[in-house]
């Protein structure tokens, strides 16, 4: 059983992913689409310590050379993030989800969806353009759960 | 950053002494043939050969008036033929210098050409743009423009004038000047590396928008 977990406010700068308990870093994307009709998609993209680029499976394939980092928020810091935890072995029938430590019940569908920008080029005419929306990152991460009376309804995790 | 302003200003000042056309200023009619206009620019290598106006500086038109050594009238100002010695040895020497310089001319423009040119003139034409430049000098078809680091121009030198022992005048293409180039790159690459340091200080104040890159030091994304 592999546990990821996803610690943010919501923006990509103040983004956390701890796998097993350890922060990494490196990541250029990560995707989750979890349902209960049986949906196990995950993917995830970072690039290695040989500078490499890797796609895996965080819960069943083995993270080869993936970079791990001090962590990098403090406790007082931790505070004001949302922390989405996320323990299985790659079967939605085994999948437990902990929101700010408190597992979670009723789920329908769990989306998370984080790039991170395209790197662009540094060069003297970058230093005159004006400031423009960061190219190429996206943050979605939605949790989709059933209420009684069979009510659905979507909500931001973060 | 003091000492690179001063650098820069030092630049600056060294750059426009010495692209500045002061004889352009001086020598009326400019572009036209004959004149002072060329002498001390056209032959501006030829201080090496300074010994050789110890036989009696014969290419100024400034006659020395204080040594009476120099009096004789073999070394009339007025008639280059006379000379004992063959004429200036800096024209000599550059002749056959420039000969091996330049190589054959393409063509060689003479008074036949065109009209306006005084007889005792010729213009070597080596068909580059160094050869345009020179016509556009001898013609007077310059342009203010030649004068700003922005065209070629500026990085030439005026067009090399030999004065022969018979009298007659050749004109050669103007040739690169590496050295004005090289300090016109310094110049402008210093004020280019300022105008970049002022830019990322105001940014780092706060001043300036910064640019649209995220802090992803504390993010497991990179």
């Amino acid at each position: 059983m592999a546990v990821l977990s996803i610690e943010s406010n919501g923006t990509i700068e103040l983004t956390a992913v701890y796998y097993n308990g350890q922060q990494v870093g490196g990541l250029k994307e990560l995707f989750l689409n979890l349902s209960e009709d049986g949906t196990f998609d995950s993917v995830i993209v970072y690039t290695g310590t040989d500078g490499l680029e890797y796609l895996k499976n965080p819960f069943t394939d083995y993270l080869d050379n993936i970079v791990y980092r001090e962590p990098a928020f403090t406790e007082e810091e931790a505070q004001q993030l949302h922390l989405l935890t996320i323990e299985s072995d790659g079967d939605i029938e085994n999948t437990l989800v902990y929101y700010d430590n408190e597992m979670l019940d009723g789920l329908v569908n769990l989306f998370v969806h984080i790039k991170s920008p395209s790197r662009g080029q540094s060069s003297i005419t970058s230093l005159f353009k004006k400031e423009k929306p960061v190219e190429g990152a996206i943050f979605k991460a939605t949790f989709t759960f059933r209420y009684p009376g069979d009510i659905i309804k979507t909500e931001e995790i973060f | 950053m003091k000492k690179i302003k001063f650098l820069v200003w030092v630049l600056a000042f060294a750059l426009i002494f010495i692209s500045f056309p002061f004889e352009e200023l001086i020598a009326k009619g400019g572009g036209s043939f004959g004149g002072t206009r060329g002498y001390s620019r056209s032959f501006g290598g030829s201080k090496s050969f300074g010994g050789s106006r110890s036989f009696g500086g014969t290419r100024s038109y400034v006659p020395p008036t204080t040594s009476p050594r120099y009096s004789t009238p073999m070394r009339s100002y007025n008639n280059p033929t006379t000379r004992s010695f063959g004429g200036t040895a800096t024209s000599m020497f550059n002749r056959s210098q420039l000969q091996s310089k330049y190589g054959v001319p393409r063509k060689v423009i003479t008074s036949k050409d065109i009209p306006n040119l005084p007889r005792n003139v010729q213009v070597y034409h080596f068909g580059d743009f160094a050869s345009g430049l020179m016509m556009g000098y001898l013609m007077g078809h310059t342009s203010w423009l030649w004068y700003l680091p922005f065209h070629p121009a500026f990085y030439y030198t005026q067009p090399v004038k030999v004065v022969n022992e018979d009298g007659t005048v050749t004109y050669y293409p103007p040739t690169f000047d590496t050295s004005k180039f090289l300090l016109s790159l310094i110049f402008f690459g210093s004020i280019a590396f300022i105008i970049i340091r002022i830019i990322k200080v105001k940014r780092k104040q706060g001043l300036l928008p910064r640019n649209s890159t995220m802090d992803l030091s504390r993010s497991s994304f990179s």
